[in-house]
This record gives C-alpha cells, sequence and structure tokens, in this order.
C-alpha cells in the first residue's frame, strides 16, 4: 500500500529541512567563531571569520574587565527564585481550582 | 441550606491554598493596574507633586501625533508579525515532523534562538546586519550579487525586515514546539483510514492537518498578537526607533514619556490605553471562537 517516495525527492527533503536548520543556526554558529578571534583582526571576506589563528583572549579579558559571575548569579537569583515561587504558588492555587 | 453550608466550608477550606497566590496576584497585577489608571488621571513628573487632571492626558493622546505614529508602527509590527511568525512556527513543525533522519537536531537548530536573551540576539543581529563587514553584506558581496554595502538599518523598509527578520528568528520556536505538539496529538489512524481510501498527501494535509490543528492555531495567534503588541526591546536595541522614528513602537514611545522626559501620567495614560486594546483583542477572540464552537 504504502508507497516509497523517490529518491529525488527524498534528498530534496533533506536539503530544503537541513539547510533551514542551518540557516537558524548560523547567527550563533558565527557568534561562536567571532568570540574566538583577537581582536583588531582584519576581515576582508567572509571566510575569514571562520579561518584561524584562534584565541581564547576575548574570554579571558571578558572575566579580568567585568564583575561577570555576579551578573550571572545575579540572574541566577531572579530566575530560580522566580521559578520556585511561581510553582509554589500557582500550583496551591491550581489545586483547588481544578474541578 | 446544607448546600450553602457545605460551599461555605469547602470556601473556607480553600483559602490557605488560593490566599497566597491571590495575595501576589493582587499585589504585582491587580494593584498596579489601579494605580496605573489612577496615575493616567494626573499630571505627574518627577520634580513636580501628582496633581489632578481629569481626562486631559487622553485629551492630549488623541491630538499627540507621535502616539499616532509610534501606535501605527506597533500595529504594522503586529500586522505583519503575527502571520509571519505563525506560518513560519507551522512550517518548522511540519518540517520536525516528516519522516526524517536528525530530528532532534532540527528542533534543536529551530529552538536554540528562543533560549537566548533579546540583549543577544539583537547584538548578533547588529553585527549580521552591519553596512560595513557586517556578515549579509559580506555574504552578498562574496557572492557577487552587490558591490557597495546595504544600510540596512538606516533605510525605513530595510529596518524593518531587520526587526521582523530578527524576531522571526528569536522567537519561531515557540510556536513551532506548540504546533509540533499539536501535530502529534493527531491520531495516526485518521491518515491510515485516509490513505486507504486513496486521499494524497495534499488532501491529507488540507482535510486532516488543518483542521485538527484549529484550536492551537487560535491559542498561537493570540499568543503572537500580544507578545508583538510589547515589541520594544528589540527594537530599542537594534534600530533604536530609527532611522528618525521609522521604526519606533508604542512602548517605546511611552518609555521616553515616562522616563525621559519624565511625564509619568502621560506615560501611564498611553500604557492603559495599550493595556484596554489588548483586553479587548483577547475578548473579542474568545467571543468568536466561542461562536464558531457553538455553530458546529
Amino acid at each position: 500500500m504504502k508507497k516509497e517516495i523517490s529518491p529525488t525527492k527524498k534528498a530534496l527533503k533533506y536539503m530544503v529541512s537541513y539547510s533551514i536548520a542551518v540557516c537558524f543556526l548560523l547567527p550563533i554558529i558565527w557568534m561562536l567563531f567571532v568570540s574566538l578571534k583577537s581582536e583588531g583582526f582584519r576581515v576582508s571576506r567572509i571566510i575569514d571569520w571562520f579561518t584561524p589563528p584562534y584565541s581564547l583572549a576575548n574570554y579571558f579579558s571578558v572575566i579580568q574587565r567585568a564583575p561577570i559571575f555576579r551578573w550571572m548569579f545575579n540572574s541566577f537569583i531572579v530566575a530560580s527564585s522566580a521559578t520556585l515561587l511561581v510553582i509554589f504558588l500557582s500550583s496551591l492555587a491550581a489545586f483547588y481550582i481544578a474541578p | 441550606m446544607e448546600f450553602n453550608s457545605n460551599k461555605k466550608k469547602n470556601f473556607i477550606k480553600a483559602l490557605p491554598f488560593i490566599l497566597p497566590f491571590m495575595i501576589v496576584y493582587l499585589f504585582f497585577l491587580v494593584f498596579p493596574i489601579i494605580r496605573g489608571f489612577w496615575m493616567s488621571l494626573h499630571r505627574w513628573t518627577i520634580v513636580r507633586k501628582m496633581h489632578f487632571v481629569g481626562f486631559s492626558n487622553y485629551i492630549e493622546m488623541f491630538q499627540d501625533s507621535s502616539f499616532w505614529s509610534s501606535f501605527g508602527n506597533t500595529m504594522i509590527f503586529v500586522l505583519v508579525s503575527t502571520p509571519t511568525i505563525v506560518l513560519a512556527g507551522l512550517v518548522l513543525a511540519l518540517i520536525c515532523n516528516q519522516k526524517i533522519r536528525g530530528k532532534l537536531f532540527l528542533k534543536i537548530s529551530f529552538f536554540l534562538p528562543y533560549v537566548l536573551s533579546v540583549a543577544v540576539i539583537s547584538s548578533i543581529m547588529v553585527y549580521l546586519f552591519q553596512t560595513n563587514n557586517g556578515f549579509i553584506n559580506m555574504f552578498l558581496e562574496d557572492i557577487g550579487v552587490i558591490s557597495n554595502g546595504i544600510q540596512w538599518l538606516s533605510r525605513d523598509l530595510l529596518a524593518w525586515f531587520v526587526v521582523v527578520f530578527a524576531t522571526l528568528w528569536w522567537t519561531v520556536g515557540f510556536n513551532m514546539i506548540l504546533y509540533l505538539a499539536a501535530l502529534q496529538d493527531i491520531p495516526e489512524s485518521y491518515y491510515e483510514a485516509a490513505s486507504v481510501d486513496g486521499a494524497t498527501p495534499l488532501e491529507q494535509f488540507l482535510y486532516i492537518t488543518l483542521p485538527q490543528l484549529k484550536p492551537i492555531t487560535w491559542v498561537i495567534v493570540l499568543l503572537q498578537i500580544i507578545f508583538s503588541y510589547k515589541v520594544f526591546a528589540q527594537i530599542w536595541l537594534i534600530t533604536g526607533g530609527g532611522p528618525g522614528t521609522a521604526t519606533r513602537p508604542i512602548i517605546q514611545y511611552i518609555y521616553e514619556t515616562s522616563f525621559r522626559q519624565n511625564s509619568l501620567g502621560y506615560g501611564a495614560t498611553m500604557s492603559f490605553t495599550i493595556f484596554v486594546i489588548l483586553i479587548i483583542i483577547s475578548v473579542a477572540q474568545i467571543v468568536i471562537r466561542r461562536k464558531r464552537s457553538d455553530v458546529q
């Protein structure tokens, strides 16, 4: 009963699906590679973004220059306390509202 | 009589469960709404004392061309982004719901931008669409489509495109998850029965998938309209409302009047107006939905 779809159709399906997925990931991948470039590095072609030299210098300077762990901790406090409060309060209320 | 006392007893029993929620709800939601309305009836700046002016703020608002233009911008954003992002969510969900290898990879890629914060996605977009050395312009130059960098953020239409594109990329994953859950809830037997009866895949999609997705579509559209109405942060961070005030949404105008020009009362007036509009949209949607399901 079930017909196998033709190989061309299958290839097309994979190509379209995966290229959309790659488009979605591309800005994030690009962000990752740019973060690995050392400062003052000139780029004249797009391929330059993705080729070596890589360096972790940016990461070190972020840690040195900014209290980034403090900021992360602040976010953590907000996120965790809000989550706990919402779950606690709304589950109590939902328990009695639900028939 | 007995029923009444039972009800009372039940209510007293329920109180400790509902009360904590109610206190928070009243204090952080209901009170600020009433207080906001109260504020909107006053002329109030940081330096001067609050003083009651009745509805004159509302009259001023109706004559304020900046209010209407930024309100119009928000309407444009809602009208353009809602269908785009809802449809894109459906398409991505259909992609993930195919018989295909690497479904998890696809789902993760579509959902990943959603977990990033607005500051992160905005700076990515700013660097992507920069005129010099921006990723998009360099890509287009490399493949030879253009020779001079396109000024994405200094043309009205292009700036709008960038904002809608950024929002689409950032938030479509959420709609996709909702659609995907609904797609997976459709019983496989419907499709089997349809294919036994000789329905083509297109017919199956039109007469099984789409009708089955109707309820979730209502929810997604409502959520998307509310979300799009509240648009502010990504526009503020990507275009700053510019070029000029071409992409300035109403929330940014409210922010500027309230906290830059310190007209808190007037800001509250506009906020309250938007609040009422959103309530009307939500209620209208619920009413339309009820009527439709009554007909069926």
